[in-house]
């Protein structure tokens, strides 16, 4: 348990740049999500903390140790797998004892300790197995098992969930961010998964092509995309995207033009502007409502796809097609959701956020 | 009839294998006269243990198989050292073994018989030709043994995935260690399949062993002087006295062959 900075962490293969001067200061006992598609460089950034990769530029500190250039044994770093990694000649007991074992434990102690970890995550029944009579839930908790057992300074995690089947996502999920806040222990938690990113951290640092693109708590890169790759990555279905004109005070798309706050103008200037708007600020419009202070889109429920309580519709906003967010039960006799300008996200032509 | 093709192919097939081994194990139980018969007997008219009795009489036996024991297990074991490191690192590491690929195959391209001679002259040098422990040919065949345990090794190597490595190293394991407890535990079934066959390579060698040592023989050049001076039954015997340590190390090594060490580590 420490707290942990990471200061301009480069790695470059070549010419390739898997990730660019990543910085993060961790609190003691943070969890920080790390997320970005395949091939963001999140992979990349566990391994140059943990050791197994020397980075090109940057520094690594656990604590107030500087830890890159030390082997990955004595960084006191624990990490789970993706593919759990279990020592498969071993006992489940054994493999939860070979961190305290490596570390010179007694006897005693390392049985005590291993037994409390299988208390804890309900798989002491399972000891005496080896993990190739475990189901996947049961080895990812052996695997979580044996990285907490020695109290790391620091607890990294590799998409750790990507090989559960999604009911047993989600209860693990929970167990996760139970056990860190319960242990206290500092976190790295890598995931693709945005629902995971929303769900589990205290902040959450989306990259993407190696590149930081946010570092927020999840609510706030949610509510306030630092700009549209965010805006996209974050939240299903992605934000819509639409291009718009500011002229003078109005904000022109397609056919519609709306009028903008005097702040929004000042904001923006004039010219073209990306509109972001998330599928869940439209609302059925009554007639009165389909005015200058709304943006109108217009269902055609070509596609519909039912989530349960709410539908994702397909719709067109001033000729581009967006998604909407509406309840299952929606008359489809609506023909006109609108959303308020306050729910609008601007864009510069870049993917800049620039206002609100 | 397919049925019926196949096994008569098998058949075919276990007949050509076994049938010179059935008048090997034949000669060595039936008196000398009896195995130059014409036509040949295959059920032996007579049984007889004396090939057994006094083989030790007409060659040094025992001599003979305390060398060959020594050299195979020494070759074994230096084998071992030198292939398990080098294997895993050719595993490992992608350039180093292609490297090591390419020494592997030139080594071989050469018959054993032209490197022995230029060998022999250089031992006597040395001091190591016909030495009475076998010394000059533990590192022949040292030598010899070496591609067939770094490729059946590095193969097994291959098949362990990198993270457990990895995984041992962040629980706090030296590299030695991690080599030690993990890597090496999980290719347990091919370093006894490889260990069985550079004793086998150790074992039944001839060239070098008949190029490189005189009056201090192992095993197969005592039975090629038996056999080509005329005894049939005797040197049918010593053949039967050598498969009965390889038939012993199958067994005792048999199940770790069999096991599947490397699953449940993943998902």
């Amino acid at each position: 348990m420490a707290r942990a900075r990471l200061v301009g962490l480069t790695k470059t293969f070549g010419r390739a740049t898997a990730l660019a001067d990543f910085s993060l200061d961790l609190e003691e006992g943070e969890l920080v999500v790390v997320v970005g598609p395949s091939g963001c460089g999140k992979s990349t950034l566990l391994r140059l903390i943990a050791g197994l990769d020397a980075p090109s530029a940057g520094e690594v500190y656990i604590g107030d140790r500087r830890v890159d250039g030390v082997a990955p044994q004595h960084r006191d770093v624990a990490m789970v797998f993706q593919s759990y990694a279990l020592y498969p000649h071993m006992t489940v007991r054994r493999n939860i004892e070979f961190p305290l074992r490596m570390r010179g434990v007694k006897r005693n102690a390392r049985r005590a300790r291993a037994e409390e970890l299988a208390d804890l995550l309900e798989i002491a029944p399972l000891l005496d197995r080896k993990p190739n009579a475990l189901s996947g839930g049961q080895r990812q908790r052996v695997a979580l098992a044996r990285a907490l057992v020695r109290k790391p300074a620091l607890f990294l995690l590799d998409e750790p969930l990507s090989n559960l089947d999604a009911q047993l996502r989600t209860s693990v999920r929970q167990h996760i961010r139970a056990l860190q806040r319960r242990l206290g222990v500092t976190t790295i938690y890598v995931t693709h998964d945005q629902t995971e990113a929303m769900t589990l951290g205290h902040r959450v640092v989306v990259l993407d092509r190696g590149r930081t693109q946010m570092i927020a708590p999840p609510l706030a890169a949610y509510e306030r995309p630092a700009n549209t790759f965010v805006a996209r990555f974050l939240g299903a279905p992605p934000m819509n995207l639409i291009d718009g004109v500011v002229e003078g005070d109005s904000l022109i798309v397609g056919p519609q033009r709306v009028a903008l706050s005097a702040e929004t103008v000042d904001a923006v200037g004039s010219g073209p502007v990306r509109v972001g708007v998330r599928a869940e600020a439209f609302a059925p419009a009554s007639q009165s409502r389909l005015d200058a202070a709304h943006l109108v889109a217009r269902p055609d429920y070509g596609s519909v796809e039912l989530l349960g309580s709410d539908a994702l519709v397909s719709a067109d906003l001033g000729g581009t097609p967006v998604v909407l967010r509406v309840p299952s039960h929606v008359d489809p006799a609506v023909t006109a959701f609108v959303a308020p300008l306050a729910a609008l996200h601007f864009f510069a032509a870049d993917g800049r956020r620039i206002a609100p | 009839m397919k049925r019926r093709g196949r096994v008569l192919a098998a058949l075919a097939i276990a007949v050509a294998n076994l049938a010179p081994l059935w008048i090997v194990v034949k000669q060595a139980f039936t008196p000398e006269r009896e195995s130059f018969a014409w036509p040949p007997t295959w059920v032996p008219r007579e049984w007889t243990i004396d090939n057994f009795v006094s083989v030790g009489a007409a060659v040094p036996l025992e001599e003979g198989l305390a060398l060959s024991v020594s050299v195979a297990l020494l070759t074994v074991a230096s084998t071992m050292a030198i292939a398990l490191p080098a294997a895993w690192l050719a595993a490992r590491r992608e350039v180093a073994g292609r490297r090591l690929d390419g020494i592997v195959v030139v080594a071989r391209l050469f018959p054993t018989i032209a490197i022995a001679v230029p060998l022999a002259v250089i031992f006597v040098r040395l001091g190591l030709y016909n030495d009475p422990g076998g010394l000059g040919l533990w590192l022949a065949h040292t030598l010899l043994g070496l591609p067939f345990a770094f490729l059946v090794l590095r193969a097994a190597f291959r098949g362990v995935p990198v993270e457990l490595e990895e995984a041992a190293r962040l629980d706090g394991a030296s590299p030695w260690s991690t080599f030690v407890r993990v890597s090496l535990p999980l290719v347990r079934p091919s370093l006894g399949a490889a260990a069985m066959l550079v004793f086998l390579v150790s074992w039944d060698e001839f060239a070098y062993a008949l190029l490189l040592q005189v009056t201090n023989r192992t095993l197969p050049p005592l039975l090629f002087y038996l056999s080509a001076f005329g005894y049939p039954g005797l040197s049918s015997a010593v053949a039967v006295l050598m498969v009965v340590p390889a038939v012993v190390l199958l067994l005792a090594l048999e199940p770790a062959l069999r096991s599947g060490v490397l699953t449940g580590s993943g998902r």
